[in-house]
């Protein structure tokens, strides 16, 4: 018995002459998870604007590397808070996601804060919340430094 | 009591003081801090989302703007609290 495959049978899409067929461009299919982009992630993450820079968005790089580390250097000289790794509330454990997403500068907190936070005033509190901006504007920075690497942004 | 409470405050303020001339600390007004923020972010979020240099010019001018506007009309709404 001699029976064509599943596969090769060909079911007619329109059989009405009158419509008219036009070719459709396929669309290149994107890969779910990438390598090149978790590297460039990564390094978007320790040093704001390595990422982008690594990938030829020097622009790019160079706008992530002002804004985060301003952002973080003037949270450090108002003497804002920075979450230690063993918070023990959840809210200093949330902190500490923040702050840490400035990658190598939560590291330069120690250097540029010696006494430490200070949030007994008001600038120290603004500090604080400065250098939680930082951390959480380098996350959205290594998210599109993956994006870029990926090919689904250019 | 008060005089020694007053002598630990005043020793606490110039230890404070001595500790920010050390460390190269900065005091900030509100409004300078306000303007720093909306500034960077504005760059930030201008790198992000646009796609050409004119378009990203433009959007870091329009959400500087609206930061500071919107920050200026808030601390307005706030001030019958403050007295």
């Amino acid at each position: 018995m001699n029976e064509t495959p599943a596969s090769e049978i060909i079911v007619p899409v329109s059989v009405d002459p009158t419509v008219e067929r036009t070719a459709v461009p396929a669309r290149p299919r994107k890969a779910v998870f990438s390598f090149v982009g978790l590297g460039a992630a990564v390094l978007a993450w320790a040093v704001p604007g390595l990422g982008h820079l690594v990938l030829g968005r020097w622009r790019r790089a160079l706008a992530f590397l002002v804004s985060v580390g301003g952002l973080a250097l003037i949270g450090y000289v108002m003497r804002g808070n920075v979450f230690p790794q063993n918070a023990a509330d959840a809210f200093g454990r949330l902190g500490f996601f923040a702050d840490a997403g400035t990658g190598v500068f939560y590291y330069l907190a120690h250097f540029v804060e010696r006494v430490g936070p200070d949030v007994s005033r008001a600038a120290g509190d603004d500090g604080t919340r400065f250098i939680a901006a930082a951390g959480l504007v380098n996350l959205l920075s290594a998210f599109d430094a993956y994006e870029i690497a990926a090919g689904r942004r250019r | 009591m008060d005089r020694a409470l007053g002598c630990a405050i005043s020793a606490g303020v110039s230890a404070t003081t001595a500790a920010n001339a050390e460390t190269g600390f900065v005091r900030i007004n509100h409004f300078a801090a306000m303007l720093l923020f909306a500034l960077l972010i504005s760059v930030a979020l201008a790198a992000l989302g646009q796609r050409t240099g004119a378009e990203r010019c433009r959007y870091a001018v329009w959400s500087f703007a609206l930061f500071v506007l919107v920050g200026v009309g808030i601390a307005w709404l706030m001030y019958p609290f403050s007295h």
